[in-house]
């Protein structure tokens, strides 16, 4: 389950309705509109934070889309019955607080 | 003397030097204490300057008014941080002066000024914190926000995660919210 406060932070950090969401016992963020680093296209897209274990990696951010130039070895998967994008960037420990997980795997898209 | 032909600009010279002629022909000492004359109770007098006390040092300064600016810079809070100036009365509650706002310097029971820094909330890892405004480099404001100077500091604009390098300055006004990082993620 994430934490009230941690939608908080979220939500406080202009998200919009950030959303909890959960599959097979792993807890999801559902950000309808979230802001990627500059230099990406789009800058804007629907994402959906990972706070567990998914694949071998020990968090991870889907993305609605592939973002070009940016990340590398891109993979779609179908997480809470529709499809995601995300890339190959691992090691962003999942006791985090959300906000920084994100902010980590945001890193990854610099 | 007649206006006709002349400037707007010249008219307006002509009316401050009519009015300054004014205020030197009223003129009853050389120099007014204010805070002498708030501790006896007496007006402050039209003057050709005036001892001001700011941040318990004296000052003279040449007109009857004085900006919140110019009070920061007699105190010397002209540096990166944001200082606000008060000035304070023999009775009463201290007053802000805005920092283009003028304070009369013969505003009847006016005793000093003193300078404070300006402090602002902002928000660091989802708890509030009280800082000074003003800019800071990224290294300084991890320091003030009792951040790990091997974190990452994000800050979020309208949604946007902006990382801050260490090199980099940050001009904080109150409600920023800053995220601090472990730099672990890396590609696989």
């Amino acid at each position: 389950m994430v934490a009230q406060e941690h939608l908080d932070e979220l939500r406080a950090a202009s998200f919009g309705d950030v959303t909890a969401k959960a599959e097979g016992g792993v807890h999801f963020v559902f950000f309808p509109r979230l802001v990627l680093p500059q230099g990406c296209t789009p800058r804007e897209m629907q994402a959906l934070l990972c706070l567990g274990r998914h694949g071998g990696y020990t968090t991870r951010l889907f993305l609605q889309r592939a973002v070009p130039g940016r990340g590398a070895n891109w993979s779609s998967h179908v997480v809470l019955g529709r499809p995601w994008w995300t890339w190959s960037w691992n090691q962003v420990p999942a006791h985090l607080r959300p906000a920084e997980i994100l902010a980590e795997h945001l890193r990854g898209l610099r | 003397m007649n206006n006709e032909g002349l400037t707007p600009e010249m008219g307006a010279v002509e009316r401050a030097v009519a009015a300054e002629s004014v205020e030197l022909a009223a003129i009853e000492v050389d120099l007014a204490d204010i805070e002498h004359c708030c501790l006896h109770g007496r007006p402050v007098p039209v003057a050709r300057a005036y001892r001001i006390k700011v941040d318990n040092e004296y000052h003279e300064w040449p007109k009857a008014h004085i900006t919140g600016n110019q009070l920061l810079h007699l105190a010397g809070r002209t540096g990166p941080l944001v200082f606000e100036v008060f000035e304070h009365f023999r009775h009463g509650e201290p007053e802000l002066i805005s920092p283009h706002a003028e304070a009369s310097l013969r505003k009847h029971g006016i005793e000093r000024f003193t300078t404070e820094p300006k402090l602002v909330d902002v928000t660091i890892d989802n708890k509030p914190k009280t800082i000074q405004a003003g800019t800071y480099t990224v290294t300084q404001l991890k320091e003030v926000l009792k951040v790990d100077p091997n974190r990452v500091l994000d800050e979020v604009i309208s949604g946007e995660f902006k990382e801050l390098p260490d090199n980099g300055t940050v001009h904080v006004k109150g409600g920023e919210i800053f995220v601090s990082h472990v730099r672990q993620g890396q590609s696989s």
